[in-house]
């Protein structure tokens, strides 16, 4: 029985095993010393990285809350179709809306054409233009936290709005984001993760933000040393941010108490209200799907008499990986969150630590970092066991996105009463009959979302999939990549779209009722 | 436990027979994401019956996933898209000499290691590209002559992170010496009409929007937007115009896109059946009409794009030289503030 304390600890750090196996050798083989390494550099990555983050932060939660609130709360022209229009641009990976934004705004791009004036362009490859991408790509996590919270808003609260008199924006402003607070704090967050581990997008936009300190000190100066220290003041940066958050958690912990009772009804808007309401839901979704969408059909029209159909093979590729890899992330995230319910050590509080610090690092670090463990156990075992295997592929995103997996199971037990927990301990035959008849169903909403979000993250991996993936073994995300560093941008709108429409599906499903029951 | 035994001796028995199978096939890392270069490789398998598998990535990334895997590596042959991840490869032991008749005949001497440890495949000149309308090309020389105050607002190229720049950078230093690699930094960056950011294909069209006057890039770059199925790109492309630096000097700076055999290749003669049969005048065309990159066999002919820009003087520094400046030029650039 005693194993069952240790198993949670033990899967917590075989998941960090990629970044701690870096940070080791980075020590035993990189010179610590300050030479090599200038302040103003670091100054300038912590600069760069910081108002990214703050930026995209304001961006998602501005776009995340508004659109939430209007979906939960209103019913307006079009609101059944927009709550789903919200979610997609979840479906892209932000370097491809990058490219179909540059690719729109650029001189004699696609506006100019539109509207047959060669001045009309912008300028987007800079910091602000990163934020905006970020913005719109991200915004989608803080919709799906947020809307779950404006929507189960009791009936108590809004009657004693109504009662109040209160106008709707003061009312928004005093009630009822304070009460949603916490979800999109959650939600930004996993905006903000993402942000950090970019490595494309700011490479393309020419900002240098950590991750791109990491790889310029790592493979541009060959510096070991310096590449390290640069990761660890992102790590610093990271816990940071989720220290912050736990203790905004903690201060509206009373939030989740009111949420009880009978679900307040939607407030059906009329005339101008209702019009507003449409028009605000159409920009949102004109800018954050419309456009980088349009973008990559008309690439997809330029290139249509040559299209490359071996697209469908990589589609199979990326499919068959990511619902396998998502499956076995999301089976240990179950394993783990009800050891450390039932189990609970100090060990496996902090084994938990370590193991949701992948999210944030660069996926290309990541990849390295395996690639030395597994020589490591190659080397031991005298044999190549590991090396360009799926099971290396699994692993990585493991590393990569265990903190979303987890999240979202986490999410789920958290919601289950200590109360069942004994009447199930007394009641119960044995312990996996109670998790297979007690704890399976109640979360089964939690697993399916998390097993989504996987499958969408995991599709749009790119840096991971680059390095370990075995030979011949190309996904839409690497073909992508290919076209894109070819500089033939109109040849990314058909794998584009097709990487599109598949995790369009899994986002549709994360949308459906299923999931949100 | 047990499940997790069996796994492992599973794996173990799988790779064995995986490894019996190699016999007839080569592994290739490469940096080059070329549809040709899938054509090339399926050619080759055709005429040879050895298969060709490819892993692609970026080739720092590379070079550090071979530096890991050491006697375990599955590479033969590893294949970059510039001089400095080759010599890197080579420099920390990752690449072993090859001599063969072919490829000394096919590649001339100074596109080769003397040692035979890699060997150029293409050739990728380092221009300016500029607006006719704006500038005349008796203003402009060779690399440091952007330096002069005279351009200041108008010069554009991406970060100096970049290998096409950094090997640049490095030919400048083996060419001139460092101090001379530093003021021409110095003075670049005082010219820049904007921060560098965007790749090459971003550059040329800057220069077409009158964002400045003068673009550093490859030339393929360019070729690939003339035969572009994008109408725009091609009316930007026919809008700027070539020059070829250095005329007077050393020549243009050549950079190369090369391959080389791993140290501990399990399948050493396919590979260097592999890079004979990319140094042959069959897939030396295919390179130079696919892709507009100089062929570096010499019996064939440049692309028509290519070929219309006209002949011009190479700078024949041997490539090892540039190899050898790169960290060099990286550490110049971050102290002339070349972003």
């Amino acid at each position: 029985m005693k194993f069952k304390y240790y198993l949670a600890p033990l899967i917590g750090l075989s998941v960090a095993l990629p970044i701690l196996a870096l940070f080791i050798y980075f020590i035993v083989e990189g010179d610590l010393s300050l030479s090599n390494f200038t302040q103003t550099e670091m100054l300038s990555y912590f600069q760069n990285t910081l108002f990214l983050t703050i930026g995209t932060f304001i961006l998602v939660v501005i776009l995340g809350t508004v659109s939430s609130y209007l979906s939960a709360r209103f019913e307006y022209f079009g609101d059944k179709i927009f709550a789903v229009l919200f979610v997609l641009p979840l479906a892209y990976p932000a370097y491809v809306i990058g490219y179909t934004y540059v690719g729109f705004f650029e001189f004699r791009g696609i506006l100019s054409s539109l509207f047959g004036n060669n001045n009309l362009r912008l300028d987007v490859q800079n910091l602000y233009g990163a934020i905006f991408i970020f913005g719109i790509s991200m915004f989608p996590y803080v919709y799906i936290l947020a809307r779950v919270s404006f929507g189960s808003v009791s009936s108590t609260v809004s009657e004693l709005v109504s009662l109040q008199q209160i106008s709707p924006i003061k009312a928004f402003f005093r009630v009822y984001f304070p009460l949603a607070y916490p979800a999109i704090f959650a939600g930004s967050i996993l905006a903000i993760m993402e942000t950090l581990s970019d490595y494309g997008t700011v490479v393309y936009f020419g900002i240098d933000t950590f991750s791109v300190g990491i790889f310029k000190n790592w493979f541009g100066y060959g510096d070991l040393a310096g590449a390290i220290r640069v990761a660890i003041v992102l790590l610093v940066f990271v816990f940071g941010i989720l220290w912050t958050e736990s203790l905004i958690r903690k201060k509206y912990r009373f939030a989740s108490s009111t949420h009880s009772g009978k679900k307040a009804s939607k407030i059906k808007l009329q005339g101008a209200k209702n019009i507003l309401a449409f028009g605000i839901s159409f920009l949102i979704v004109l800018f954050t799907l419309l456009i980088p969408t349009g973008v990559l059909v008309y690439w997809f029209w330029l290139d249509i008499d040559t299209l490359d159909f071996s697209a469908f093979g990589f589609l199979y590729n990326t499919l068959s990986l990511n619902i396998a890899s998502s499956g076995v992330i999301i089976f240990l995230s179950f394993v783990v969150v009800y050891l450390i319910r039932f189990y609970p050590t100090k060990l496996s509080a902090v084994t938990h630590k370590l193991s949701i610090l992948g999210y944030s690092i660069p996926g290309a670090v990541v990849g390295i970092g395996l690639l030395l463990f597994s020589h490591f156990i190659d080397r031991a075992l005298g044999t190549v066991v590991l090396s360009g295997t799926f099971f290396m592929l699994v692993f990585a995103y493991t590393t990569r996105y265990f903190a979303v997996s987890i999240g979202s199971v986490e999410n789920g037990f958290s919601r289950i009463d200590s109360s069942i927990d004994d009447a199930s301990k007394v009641f119960g035959k044995s312990e996996s009959g109670n998790i297979f008849k007690v704890y399976l169903p109640l979360m089964k909403p939690y697993i399916i979302s998390g097993f989504l979000i996987l499958y969408i993250d995991i599709a749009k991996e790119l840096p991971a999939t680059l390095i370990l993936r075995p030979f011949n073994f190309d996904t839409l995300a690497v073909r992508i990549y290919e076209l894109a560093s070819n500089e033939m941008l109109y040849k990314v709108g058909f794998p584009s779209l097709l990487l599109v429409l598949t995790t369009a599906v899994a986002v549709v499903l994360l949308n459906s009722r299923v999931v949100r029951k | 436990m047990g499940i997790l035994s069996k796994v492992i001796k599973g794996a173990v028995a799988f790779s064995i027979a995986a490894s019996a199978m190699m016999a007839n096939e080569v592994n290739v890392y490469s940096h080059r994401h070329y549809d040709s270069d899938k054509e090339l490789f399926a050619k080759f398998s055709q005429t040879t019956g050895i298969k060709v598998n490819v892993v692609t990535a970026k080739a720092e990334e590379l070079v550090a996933k071979l530096a890991i895997e050491g006697t375990n590596t599955p590479a033969d042959m590893l294949i970059t898209a510039d001089i400095g991840n080759l010599y890197e490869a080579k420099e920390r032991g990752l690449l072993q000499s090859v001599t063969s008749n072919t490829l000394n005949q096919n590649i001339p001497a100074h596109l080769r290691d003397d040692a035979g440890e890699w060997y150029g495949l293409t050739k990728r000149a380092r221009v300016f590209v500029y607006n006719p309308a704006k500038v005349d090309p008796k203003d402009l020389s060779d690399y440091m002559g952007l330096t002069d105050p005279k351009l200041k607002g108008k010069i554009i190229t991406r970060t100096s992170t970049n290998a096409y720049n950094k090997s640049l950078l490095a030919s400048i230093i083996a060419n001139h010496g460092e101090a001379k690699a530093l003021e021409f930094t110095k003075g670049l960056v005082a010219n820049f009409a904007r921060d560098p950011k965007g790749n090459d294909r971003d550059q040329i069209r800057a220069v077409a929007a009158g964002d400045g006057d003068i673009a550093i890039v490859n030339t393929y770059y360019l070729g690939i937007m003339l035969n572009s199925k994008d109408t725009k790109d091609v009316e930007i492309a026919n809008s700027v115009k070539i020059f070829f630096p250095a005329q007077d000097a050393q020549g243009t700076h050549m950079n190369i896109s090369g391959a080389g055999v791993t140290k501990y290749a399990k399948n050493k003669e396919n590979a260097v059946k592999l890079i004979e049969f990319l140094s042959s005048t069959e897939a030396q065309t295919m390179f130079a009409e696919a892709n507009h990159e100089f062929p570096v066999n010499e019996a064939v002919k440049a692309s028509g794009t290519v070929a219309s820009w006209g002949e011009f003087k190479e700078d024949q520094l041997p490539l090892n030289e540039v190899g050898k400046y790169n960290k060099k030029a990286v550490e110049i650039a971050t102290h002339g503030n070349w972003k």
